[in-house]
């Protein structure tokens, strides 16, 4: 059984999204732990 | 132009740029550490946005931006998914990591745990695991920085790894876990945007209803949802994840390292960042037939097509995304595996009054050692990358259920988690030769799971918790 094409699409459009996403958390949270002195 | 997406001389100067940059870097965030625990666990105060940064960026590794785009070339749709399901070890060890933390405040290693809480004999058993699997893991990253060289700028797979070895072992010597973790967020950031440009790339200009309609005219297997050896794939990469992340001090000394109250957020953080990136790089497998794209080696899948879809601008991001995906894990594996070596043997049985200043000097030797030792292994190319790293599976697997146990519960003894892990590693090898790397880890974890369930109905002990409050 093949994988439809929606789904394909669904799988890859939402782990790209989710990719894209990872830096701009772990930019936030660089800068809130610098800021408040908790970095180390 | 030469063959290669990249021109050798462009190759070697951005690994001499980046040697240069990460080694400084290293020995400036080294004048901090002023004890050996500064040096071995970051002080014990490592912050949420480190600690989750560290613990996505260790976890890609090799495998994931090589080895998840050749299972998926060979298993499809699987091969991804299968891969993205080892964020599960991340996930699942967010509340062990808080636990670890709680039960063992003045802890520095795995080691450390087995032998408080199991005794001598369990202790060995763990030890051999560890050391085959951080060896294991330690060669198949040293020869994918050889092999990523070569195949983009035809530098001499000898000269490449030996280069990628002399950069982690010299930042990792001068900083310790301080600087391990700093570069790790530095190359989290660079190995994400790295891969979701390329992938953007290929869903705008070849477009996903296009590969998806070659892949179901050309290659329908790829897209098959039950294609069996894929399928047991999926199940064996999952115990294969645990066993992984729950033995080694790689996440133990990480989860030591965090500041209090930090560990649970982080490894939950950290493995949700990390679940949709094996897919990324799966999928950008699953564009190279119809690019036209068929590597001579599988595992070299992903960098081609990089390579070829975005030329010598692709080729650069692909060799510094995993340059950079590398050296993320090879660094935590050196100073993890040191700090066992460091606490475990040197420490606790050849020197107990060592002074902090000689377990700092002895533990940064170790990590020279481990280097040299990694280089030699390296010189042959012994396997494939995927072959070298199931191997490992079949041992480290073993240990799930005696961890799990071993935290939280209190019957199971010594004598039954030493046997669980060394005939569920037996079983799992037997299960490698015989059928197939893809139920090592699976076997290996059944036998180990099958002893521990004997061990823990059998046994009337109640282990007392307090007894892992070692003092140093």
């Amino acid at each position: 059984m093949q994988l439809p094409e929606l789904a394909f699409t669904v799988l890859i459009i939402v782990a790209l999204a989710l990719t894209c996403l990872t830096p701009i958390i772990l930019l936030v949270l660089f800068v809130k732990d610098y800021f408040s002195k908790t970095l180390w | 132009m030469t063959e290669f997406a990249l021109d050798t001389s462009l190759g070697l100067t951005i690994v001499i740029l980046f040697g240069v940059l990460w080694v400084a870097f290293g020995y400036w965030l080294g004048r901090k550490n002023k004890t050996h625990e500064d040096f071995a666990l970051a002080g014990r105060n490592v912050g949420f946005a480190f600690a989750a940064a560290t613990a996505m960026a260790t976890w890609v590794t090799s495998n994931t931006t090589l080895v998840a785009p050749q299972l998926t070339y060979q298993f499809g749709l699987w091969g991804m998914i299968g891969y993205s399901f080892a964020a599960l070890g991340l996930l699942l060890f967010a509340p062990m990591a808080k636990r670890i933390k709680t039960l063992l405040p003045n802890g520095y290693t795995s080691g450390d745990f087995v032998r408080l809480r199991y005794g001598q004999a369990a202790w060995w058993v763990f030890i051999i695991i560890s050391v085959v699997y951080a060896f294991g893991w330690l060669i198949s990253l040293g020869m994918a920085g050889g092999i990523l060289l070569e195949s983009l700028s035809g530098l001499d797979y000898h000269i490449g790894m030996t280069a990628i070895l002399i950069i982690c072992v010299g930042y990792t010597l001068f900083g310790g876990l301080r600087a391990v973790i700093a570069t790790d967020f530095i190359q989290a950031l660079i190995i994400i945007v790295g891969v979701s440009l390329i992938a953007w790339w290929l869903v705008d200009n070849v477009g996903l209803q296009s590969i998806h309609s070659n892949l179901s005219q050309a290659h329908p297997q790829l897209l098959d949802v039950l294609f069996p050896a894929a399928v047991m794939f999926l199940f064996n990469n999952i115990f294969f994840g645990l066993g992984e992340i729950f033995h080694s001090n790689v996440w133990w000394s990480r989860a030591l390292s965090f500041k209090q109250g930090v560990a649970y957020k982080a490894y939950l953080t950290g493995g949700l960042m990390w679940l949709p990136i094996p897919i990324i790089t799966g999928f950008i497998a699953l564009a190279a037939p119809q690019l036209g794209i068929f590597p001579p080696s599988a595992d070299m899948i992903g960098p081609t097509v990089a390579a070829a879809v975005l030329g010598t601008t692709g080729a650069v991001i692909v060799f510094i995304v995993i340059f950079s995906a590398l050296a993320s894990s090879l660094d935590s594996l050196l100073a993890a595996t040191s700090d066992l070596v460091t606490q475990d043997l040197f420490h606790k049985k050849l020197k107990p009054n060592a002074s902090d200043r000689t377990l700092m000097r002895f533990n940064r030797y170790c990590i020279l050692a481990l280097g040299i030792v990694t280089w030699l292994f390296c010189l042959p190319r012994i396997a494939t990358l995927g072959a070298l790293l199931n191997f490992a599976g079949a041992f480290v697997a073993s240990t799930i259920w005696p961890i799990v146990l071993g935290l939280y519960f209190r019957r199971l003894t010594g004598g039954y988690a030493a046997l669980a892990m060394a005939l569920g590693t037996a079983a799992g090898l037997a299960a490698y030769f015989l059928v197939g790397f893809y139920v090592a880890a699976l076997t290996s974890c059944a036998v180990s799971g099958l002893l521990c369930g004997v061990g823990v109905w059998r046994s009337q002990e109640q282990f007392d918790w307090q007894r892992l409050q070692e003092e140093r």
